[in-house]
């Protein structure tokens, strides 16, 4: 994704500061599909994610000037699209969302020491019929939002969890265990489709 | 020293991204090789991220990116 290193971050930014749009273009490009898909998965509608994007580029391009280059341009515009969309969505009212809140999905993964099959070695081709792969986009949409939210840039843009904890401004701590949630749950509905899958098979786990 | 069930689970993630120093990871390794069920739970919580990972994964399209370039041009005019 972002293949600049940090020098090479350094100088375009320092370009782009002075109003030199080709510079951020280049510092923007490699982060438009990430930001799309973020905003994809917050928003649900391509309409809202696209209006995330070009709000989430214009403000970077309004406040590049305040960015101190502490982080990757990547994850601060990874923190401006959420802002951006948490806004928008507060505005539509569909969905509640703060990140200070208790963790979505209560505690019970917690101690979770029901005997757990392992979904099969068919399991990964599996993915490539399109049931599962459903099974996935509709565990990954129920997910709570600041679950989903570090699922996707963790798993989907693969960020780190300090860029991550650096995007969301949360503790490394609380994004490793929302992570951990957030992998749980998915884990749990996908081991629920591949039980009854095989299950409906016939085969013997 | 031997690690408990509670203990493994909760570095499960950061163990399957390989994010675990050295000594834990032996620990957690060692736990796994006697633990069936902390096995399960590694194996599948690898495979789910596997998916994941694997997921389609749309992209922004190419109209977006224009409409979104001619937005600062105009903002640029505006500014001159
Ligand atoms: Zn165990």
């Amino acid at each position: 994704m972002t293949t600049l290193d940090m020098e090479a971050e350094a100088a375009l930014l320092d370009r782009a500061k002075t109003g030199d749009r080709e510079a951020f273009w280049e510092l923007a490009a490699g982060s438009v599909d990430p930001i799309y898909r973020l905003a994809l998965r917050l928003m649900k509608r391509e309409e809202d994610a696209e209006d995330v994007v070009q709000e989430s580029f214009l403000k970077a391009l309004d406040k590049i000037g305040e960015f101190q280059g502490k982080s990757r341009f990547n994850t601060w515009l990874h923190r401006i699209a959420v802002n951006q969309g948490l806004m928008k969505l507060r505005k539509r009212r569909s969905d509640v969302f703060s990140m200070d809140a208790p963790v979505g999905g209560g505690e019970e993964g917690d101690a979770h020491f029901m005997e757990l099959a392992d979904f099969g070695s068919s399991a990964l081709e599996d993915l490539e019929s399109s049931e599962a792969a459903t099974v996935l986009e509709s565990a990954l949409e129920e997910l709570p939002i600041d679950l989903r939210t570090i699922v996707v840039m963790r798993d989907v843009n693969r960020m780190s969890n300090d860029e991550v904890a650096q995007a969301l401004e949360l503790p490394l701590g609380a994004v490793k265990w929302r992570l951990h949630r957030a992998r749980t749950i998915l884990r749990d509905r996908l081991g629920e489709y591949f039980a009854e899958r095989v299950c409906r098979t016939g085969e013997t786990g | 020293m031997t690690m408990k069930c509670s203990e493994v689970l909760a570095c499960i993630s950061e163990y399957v991204d390989k994010e675990v120093c050295p000594d834990s990871c032996s620990a957690i390794e060692e736990h796994l090789a006697k633990c069936s069920h902390c096995r399960a739970q590694v194996q599948t919580i690898t495979q789910t991220v596997t998916l994941v990972r694997r997921m389609k994964n749309c992209c922004a399209q190419k109209d977006m990116v224009i409409r979104l370039q001619r937005r600062i041009v105009r903002i640029d005019r505006g500014k001159l």
